[in-house]
């Protein structure tokens, strides 16, 4: 057991290496429980919320666009004998100055589908009644018998609170949803004789053929799976975004661990080489170094999942804040620590803390004892020059591989991704050391031996800081190649809106279900002082069996406002009166990326009038929806669809009018109890930008996790590395150096090595930047975008990695000015 | 009066004390130390392991001060004088040997030697080039540290210590690591150093090392004796 004392006693002696070891692990793990939990607690949310929407329903009875009969529920209840199906009218109200949904339901038959209990309260019965969950109604400031006034378009009444929104035990309460009568809803949202949908449980295929056939044209029967899908699409770019930072963050907290734990063991070489020739035999060696790393592994995870738990709560914050933005309420706010995130810290803290221990320990247990003793064998051993370069070119030839041989695979995408930063990271090792030598020659010339020395040491000290320059190159990369890709998203988006946005004032509804436009509300448009010409527009989802909810935009503009459309692919020539009266229909990037769509092709969509071809004559940049859309003129839309007119206008001013003016009239003479938003050009354009920027807020915090893990590795490994020099640090004291000259010494160094961390990153950020843009935002979303690099985004990661690198011999610097030199002469 | 780092280095100790804090209380390891050397002598300090003698040293090179007493060299009040005057005295009056050598390991035995000269700006690598000539190291000037023997790397940290032709050699058990055979060279460069003008105190625990000095004096329970 002395053997084993003599390791632990070191661990005693050397109590900030230790720490920083522990901390090293316990770091590179809570980055990925955090990211990890607050993605999985995000997911869930929304599966939850989808659930309590949907219940038990295997189907949805739907129309095409605009709602269904109520005649269909007395079909589906009686004709087709279908027990389990719940008549809903649904429409998005505002109260309170908040989005919510307000569903008329048949509350016993909504029950037996969804669980939901309507309790009523004491109130006295009174017409237009609402239910709330609990929450809702505190959020809002409501008792039950309380009035709310929801708005719907134009439209107001008042409700009052009849009770209480429950969900039995497993079932899911929605939240951000108000329940009334069906009566109700009806009245209120201007649905008289019509529902939005019937929701119906089916036991197999065969009785769901059975009222298919007994449905009318442009009546669907929707597999709530092929919904569910679809509806998951809507979320796609933000789990990808997710994934490939979680991702990252694994790598990085890879990096980490194995860094700061190989250092742990190559620090003590000398110790293990006393061990040896004392008798201590290899195997026995490597059988404690890897029980110690199984320790250190188990302190680590542990302290690294309860600190991952509790970054998850912010991290969660900003991607629930994005979701919410972006896609729809998540009302919870529980997290969800699956145990597959537990089983993936553990996998990583334990998997690479003790392949981190392993590989040196291997070679401490081949090693003669003296080979322990000497630093230039682990030096040289840690290069390994050859054998790095190998490994990079290997992987990066894979990358190349991968890419090339699955052209619309994500996932191969991933892979290649991931291959080619490992590749590019196993070129760090010989980076820094080409870099030392190459700076050697001019370091001599200035004749200060500080120089030499910090230059020198860079090289010398492979062993210890090889893995953490790998790490910081790494995560700079991944930052420099991120933001340039942002950077280049986001002056795409900008172009394309600078083309896209022609007209001066944009009006539109709250709601994308609110009450159409009437024919006055229009003509008094065209009529209003300084408008030139108008456009109008409105979009709408319809409920296809076979693709699910597909987006449709009808457009009614000008040639003027149609020259907006950056056409992609497809022939220009007559294309707007193809469009306006020929038939065709324009689809944007990702609508075409999603159909699999080209130009020349027919796209078969449920319509009113059940199934129709649509021939698609172009393909258009749009940055709008990453589920596309499919455009449409009205001579087209009404050829299938029933009219349902416009929710959104663009005003054209006549020249010389101001646009301030034109809005201030028109919010004075046709928006007087401010139901419609309207929206100059340029605020517009500013609010998209917002969203832009609002989405990739989150990116940037997990952009900037990584950076921190990167930044913890190399000051946690330059630090150690400081801290046991200790005795050569006291001999260049003692032979007349300053603490001034020996602090430059140590900042030189660490400088240097950031300075090849940088040099590294620029590269492999440009190639991520091009990967991601021109690969992975392709193949995940149908865009294309140009490339835009920033020099400023570029010097920034370098200043970056620098900087980081400079931090980290600060702390041993300022050390120095109180050093004992002579008590660390003699120690080791 | 002379500056710090203008001094000419002749050593004298006058009721010098020093003590350091351990578990066991204040323990006094030097105790009104009284000493003088005159320039060119080399003096051995001996005594048992603990005694103080390195403490002894590194009063002397004003790498650690004393806690009473005076410690003029040169007629400068040593333990008055704040960094980096300190230090820049130590560069350039003062080479030191250590025990276990101290070679810088990133430098080359070369650079070790040319480490002082640089430090005091003095770009003469001929003086280094002879003397590695002179010890027969001129075959190793570009090997690094850790593939010399004990005895090579000891001649090379004494080599340090006398390059820049200081006016105090310090030598901390500096044939202490070594067998009597690697050690003899190491003790004539000492006294080959004496002879040329350096004042040489050197501490041993060894008799037959002692003997090589012109005088020997031994420290027991803090005294010189």
């Amino acid at each position: 057991m002395l053997p084993l004392l003599a390791i632990l006693r070191e661990w005693r002696e050397h109590p900030v290496q230790g720490l920083l070891t522990l901390v090293g692990v316990a770091i590179g793990v809570a980055v990925v429980v955090a990211v990890d939990v607050s993605s999985v607690s995000a997911e869930r949310e929304f599966q939850r919320a989808n659930r309590a929407l949907q219940g038990v329903a295997t189907h949805r009875v739907s129309g095409a666009t605009g709602g269904i009969d109520e005649q269909i529920f007395t079909l589906v209840k009686v004709r087709a004998g279908i027990r389990d199906a719940a008549p809903v009218v649904r429409g998005s109200v505002t109260a309170g100055g908040e989005t919510l949904e307000l569903m008329g339901v048949d509350p016993v038959s909504d029950y037996r589908l969804r669980g939901m209990r309507l309790d009523p309260g004491d109130a006295e019965p009174r017409p237009f009644p609402v239910f709330a969950a609990a929450a809702l109604a505190d959020r809002l400031g409501l008792a039950v018998g309380d009035t709310l006034t929801l708005a719907y378009g134009r439209r107001t009444r008042d409700f009052h609170l009849a009770g209480t929104l429950n969900a039995d035990a497993g079932a899911a309460l929605p939240a951000n949803v108000l329940v009334t009568d069906i009566a109700a809803a009806q009245v209120f949202l201007g649905s008289a004789g019509r529902l939005s949908f019937v929701d119906v449980r089916l036991d197999d295929e065969d009785e769901a053929e059975a009222l298919r056939s007994l449905l009318p044209p442009g009546v669907n029967l929707v597999d709530t799976q092929t919904r569910n899908r679809a509806q998951f699409a809507m979320t796609r770019a933000f789990r990808t975004n997710l994934t490939a930072l979680g991702l990252l963050a694994l790598v990085i907290g890879l990096f980490l661990i194995y860094n700061t734990v190989s250092f742990q063991v190559v620090r003590r070489r000398p110790l293990f080489g006393l061990l040896r020739a004392l008798g201590m035999t290899g195997n026995g060696l490597f059988a404690w170094l890897l029980a110690e790393a199984a320790v250190i592994a188990a302190v680590g995870v542990t302290l690294g999942v309860a600190l991952g738990v509790f970054l998850s709560g912010f991290l969660y914050a900003m991607v629930s804040g994005t979701i919410d933005a972006l896609y729809f309420d998540l009302a919870g706010s529980a997290l969800t620590l699956a145990p597959i995130t537990l089983a993936k810290a553990a996998l990583l803290g334990a998997g690479a803390t003790v392949f981190a221990a392993a590989i040196p320990a291997l070679e401490a247990r081949r090693a003669p004892p003296r080979g322990l003793f000497t630093r230039s064998s682990q030096e040289t051993a840690a290069l390994h020059s050859r054998r790095w370069l190998g490994a990079a070119g290997a992987a990066i030839a894979a990358a190349l591989l991968v890419l090339w041989l699955n052209e619309d695979s994500l996932v191969a995408a991933f892979a290649a991704l991931f291959l080619l930063i490992l590749g590019a990271a196993a070129l760090a090792p010989a980076l820094v050391w080409t870099l030392s030598r190459g700076m050697e020659a001019a370091a001599a010339r200035m004749e200060r031996p500080g120089v030499v020395m910090a230059v020198r040491n860079v090289r010398a000290h492979l062993s210890r800081t090889g893995v953490a320059t790998a790490a910081l190159s790494v995560a700079v990369a991944a930052t420099l190649g991120v933001a340039l890709m942002i950077g280049s998203f986001r002056t795409s988006v900008e172009d394309w809106l600078r083309g896209y946005l022609r007209a001066d004032i944009y009006i539109s509804t709250p709601a994308t279900d609110a009450p159409a436009f009437t024919d006055a509300f229009i003509a008094s448009l065209r009529h209003l002082e300084g408008v030139d010409s108008i456009a109008l527009g409105r979009r709408l989802t319809v409920d296809d069996p076979r693709h699910g909810p597909v987006e449709i935009f009808v457009l009614d503009t000008t040639p003027e406002g149609f020259a907006g459309f950056q056409v992609k692919a497809g022939d220009r020539e007559k294309l707007f009166e193809r469009f306006r009266s020929g038939g065709a229909v324009l689809v944007t990037e990702p609508f075409a990326n999603r159909f699999d769509l080209a130009p020349g092709d027919t796209f078969e969509l449920a319509t009113d009038r059940g199934p129709r071809g649509f021939d698609v004559a172009a393909v258009y940049t749009d940055y709008s929806t990453e589920r596309g859309v499919m455009t449409l003129s009205p001579h087209t839309f009404e050829r299938h669809f029933d009219p349902r007119g416009y929710r959104a206008a663009s005003l054209y001013l006549a020249e010389g009018f101001d646009v301030e003016r034109v809005m201030a009239a028109f919010n004075r003479s046709l928006n007087r109890d401010d139901t419609l938003y309207a929206r100059s050009n340029r605020t517009l354009r500013e609010a998209s930008l917002a969203i832009f920027d609002r989405t990739f807020r989150v990116t940037g915090i997990l952009r900037l996790l990584a950076v921190v893990v990167a930044v913890t590795g190399i000051v946690s490994a330059l630090m150690a590395l400081q801290l046991e020099r200790a005795r050569e640090f006291a001999t260049l004291r003692a032979l007349g150096f300053t603490p001034a000259q020996i602090g430059g010494q140590v900042l030189g160094e660490t400088t240097l090595t950031g300075l090849a961390a940088g040099l590294l990153a620029l590269p492999i950020g440009l190639a991520l930047c091009v990967l991601l843009i021109r690969v992975i935002n392709l193949r995940s979303f149908g865009w294309t975008m140009q490339t835009v690099i920033d020099p400023f985004v570029v010097g920034q990661s370098l200043a970056l990695a620098v900087g980081a690198a400079l931090a980290a011999g600060l702390y041993p610097a300022w050390r120095l000015r109180r050093f004992a030199v002579a008590d660390n002469l003699r120690g080791d | 009066m002379p500056q710090a780092d203008q001094i000419d280095p002749v050593v004298r100790l006058s009721d010098v004390s020093k003590a350091y804090r351990d578990a066991t209380g204040l323990r006094r390891v030097l105790d009104g130390v009284d000493l003088d050397v005159r320039a060119g002598e080399f003096v051995a300090i001996t005594g048992p392991s603990g005694s103080g003698k390195s403490t002894l040293l590194n009063i002397v090179a004003a790498i650690e001060a004393a806690d009473a007493g005076s410690v003029r060299v040169g007629g400068v009040e040593l333990s008055g004088v704040p960094e980096p005057a300190s230090t820049r005295f130590r560069r350039r009056h003062v080479g030191i040997v250590f025990q276990f050598f101290n070679l810088v390991p990133t430098l080359t035995v070369r650079e070790n030697l040319l480490l002082p000269l640089r430090l005091n700006g003095i770009a003469d690598a001929k003086r280094a080039d002879a003397l590695l000539e002179r010890l027969g190291l001129g075959d190793r000037g570009d090997s690094f540290p850790d593939v010399l023997s004990g005895g090579e790397q000891q001649r090379v940290g004494v080599a340090r210590a006398m390059v820049h032709a200081p006016a105090i050699v310090l030598a901390d058990e500096p044939s202490g690591n070594l067998d009597e055979a690697a050690g003899a060279p190491v003790l004539e460069l000492l006294r080959e150093a004496a002879s040329r003008g350096s004042t040489v105190i050197m501490v041993t625990h060894s008799v037959a090392a002692a003997d090589v000095a012109g005088r020997r004096l031994t420290l027991h329970h803090g005294r010189l004796d």
